[in-house]
């Protein structure tokens, strides 16, 4: 975690927006999705967000739901550890899993906590884990010295969110937009009055993800004072299209449209 | 922790859904006790649905097994199926919060059709979800629904079925929760669901505990159920844990336990997450959810409510199982027995009184529920059967 608490902080002081870059393990290959995440992350992306492919992912538009489901048949548990080693081997950048709770509790919450972590997993960011269910699961992350990052969504109030703020112990993943992931050409506002409150309660930086996917849509959600957004099905996207080269080149574009507010 | 029944249940959603459950859960816990709701909600039980749902003597049944055999009739209820008591307090719901839209996911269609019943009774808009293999093998059902004024979705990713459609519904009522009540059909989805759909199904309990007083002049020996997400089993076991009575629920066990088609959660599952609740399920090594098989699309679900797990745990309740062959001929057998076509879904629970007769003595008293009628299941069965 000391990777991710050194990384928001040296953001923070830089004034430097940051990019969280999602890509599913093992689509298409274990090997290629590693490559294409040690890209994105020589291409500017400070936070790698690999993804645990799930039967049933229900948080999920149709973009990811079709990166998940070429990547099941060869991609399980030992897939996924071996995705982010190698992610590990290739970067130093702080590594996100993205998952759904059902695969990372099927051999016990702690022992797939304390793999991924030794594999090289800073953070654990679960689709489907309300805020109400995370006490044990941010407990054993704590153990290994990993953060559960929590969740705001446009309908997020009351006490729930001061108690969220509360237990922001690196970031916040704000969910930009009612709906599943994937690109949209209108970029709600609705996060940013609970945002807003939010900040009343934690200093923790706060991203936000769900329908970005260009260095426009990312540079508008700097000028809203977010402090870096999440970019997900765009680069699955990219993958498909073009592999671990046009991952590269499509953070590049983002990254400018982030640095060049000026 | 809240929803839980032991370890089972729970909330295991997205964040943009924990605003609408909590709303949900005031609301009905505040409908609860209001009785004006209380007393709506009656009005239409009895006149709208037709309950009570008779209790009836299965004479030819109740001699083949050496036991005195009560159906339970939900079959007889409107839109022939126990849909309807969780539909119509779900939609009296979706008004008093607000709400101008539901919608549904659906299995069998009964669900899709109740659901759709509803919301045409209450002036709603609803969407109904459908896996694209149920869409073909009930498809009486798809126009059914239609005909009462929704629209029908199909999904045609994962396996087409319940599962899928779940999803659907779920990733749809995440981009529309602010005027839209998703009424989940069974007994699962995260808290309140479980309990508050238990509650509207309890009425099945009550009304044969209060039969049985009238015909039997006390308890039945045994009571039992199919379950599929297991609403119409939660329904008439809730009023009944805190008796004596013998409690069984059927799962359908497809082609056989031995291979992986089959829709027995609770024999074969293990507990894990699905659909926000965790409970049993059929899942592989991996943690990724199984596709379940069943010849009755109400059972064709790898999931179960969480309270039977807990119920299954305990001992309270036994679960058995029923194969595709077992229903189709429970089915038979009671259409010339009793000249009652039960759904393939109810047959399942008929096929297993020969296990309960087992475990009963002479002239005990068991109560079947019959949830629904098998009008939306003679294509299949014809087809399966190679009558033309
Ligand atoms: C007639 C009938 N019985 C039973 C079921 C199974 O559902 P549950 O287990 O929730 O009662 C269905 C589901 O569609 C059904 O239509």
């Amino acid at each position: 975690m000391s990777r991710l608490a050194d990384t928001l902080r040296e953001a923070g002081q830089a004034r430097r927006a940051l990019l969280m870059a999602y890509l599913c393990a093992g689509d298409p290959s274990p090997v290629q999705s590693a490559q294409a995440l040690v890209a994105a992350a020589e291409a500017g992306a400070d936070i790698l967000e690999i993804g645990w492919p799930f039967s049933d992912p229900v948080a999920d538009g149709p973009v990811i739901q079709a990166a998940s489901q070429r990547a099941l048949p060869h991609t399980g548990r030992a897939e996924v550890l071996e995705v982010v080693r190698q992610v590990r081997a290739g970067s130093q950048a702080p590594i996100a899993l993205l998952g759904y709770c059902n695969p990372i509790l099927r051999h016990g919450l702690q022992e797939t906590v304390r793999d991924l972590a030794s594999a090289g997993v800073d953070a654990l960011v679960v689709a489907d884990l309300a805020f109400e269910e995370t006490a044990p699961w941010r407990e054993a992350c704590q153990a290994q010295g990993m953060s559960v990052v929590p969740f705001i969504a446009p309908t997020t109030q009351g006490p729930r969110l001061e108690a969220i703020a509360a237990a922001a112990d690196s970031f916040v993943y704000a969910v930009a937009l009612l709906g599943v992931t994937g690109q949209r050409l209108e970029q709600s506002a609705s996060i940013l009055p609970v945002v807003a409150r939010l900040r009343q309660h934690t200093a923790a930086p706060v991203l936000a993800g769900f329908g970005i996917g260009d260095g426009e849509q990312a540079a508008l959600w700097r000028q809203r004072g977010l402090d870096g957004v999440i970019v997900g099905s765009a680069l699955v996207q990219a993958m498909v299209e073009g592999g671990a080269q046009a991952v590269g080149a499509k953070v590049r574009a983002i990254r400018s449209g982030l640095d060049n507010l000026g | 922790m809240k929803g839980r029944f032991g370890d089972y249940g729970g909330q295991y959603v997205p964040e943009t859904l924990m605003h609408a459950l909590g709303e949900l859960e005031t609301a009905f816990r505040e409908a609860s006790t209001d009785p004006g709701y209380q007393a709506q909600l009656q009005e239409l039980l009895t006149n709208y649905v037709g309950r009570p749902t008779p209790l009836t003597e299965a004479r030819r049944l109740s001699r083949q097994f050496g036991r005195r055999i009560l159906l339970k009739r939900e079959d007889l209820a409107h839109t022939g199926a126990h849909k309807i008591n969780n539909t119509l307090g779900q939609a009296l719901l979706c008004k008093r919060m607000g709400k101008r839209r539901l919608i549904a996911e659906t299995g069998a269609g009964q669900h899709g059709v109740a659901a759709a019943t509803a919301a045409a009774l209450f002036g709603l808009e609803c969407d109904v979800f459908m896996g694209s293999v149920d869409v073909e093998r009930q498809a009486l059902n798809v126009y059914r629904m239609q005909l009462l004024g929704a629209q029908v979705h199909p999904v045609s990713s994962g396996s087409g079925t319940l599962k899928d459609a779940t999803n659907a519904a779920l990733r749809e009522w995440v981009a529309t929760v602010e005027d839209t009540h998703y009424a989940i059909g069974s007994v699962v989805g995260p808290h309140p669901f479980p309990t508050m759909v238990r509650e509207f199904q309890s009425v099945i309990g009550r009304e044969v505990l209060s039969q049985c007083r009238d015909i039997l002049g006390g308890e039945p020996k045994a009571a039992i159920a199919c379950v599929g997400g297991g609403s119409n089993a939660a329904g008439l076991m809730a009023p009944l844990v805190d008796t004596d009575i013998r409690l069984y629920g059927v799962e359908a066990s497809g082609q056989g336990l031995d291979g992986l088609e089959h829709a027995a959660t609770l024999s074969r599952g293990v507990p894990g997450v699905l659909h926000g609740a965790y409970s049993y399920l059929l899942q592989d090594e991996e943690g990724q959810v199984r596709e379940a098989y069943s010849i009755s699309a109400g059972l064709d679900y790898p999931g179960v409510g969480p309270e039977h797990a807990f119920w299954r745990d305990s001992g309270r309740v036994t679960y058995l199982t029923a194969t595709d062959r077992e229903a189709l001929d429970a089915l038979h057998l009671m259409s010339r027995l009793e000249g009652i076509i039960p759904a393939l879904e109810s047959a399942h629970a008929v096929a297993r009184l020969d296990a309960v007769a087992r475990e009963t003595g002479e002239g005990d008293a068991i109560v079947v529920v019959v949830s629904g009628r098998g009008d939306k299941d003679l294509d299949a069965i014809r087809k399966r059967e190679g009558v033309a």
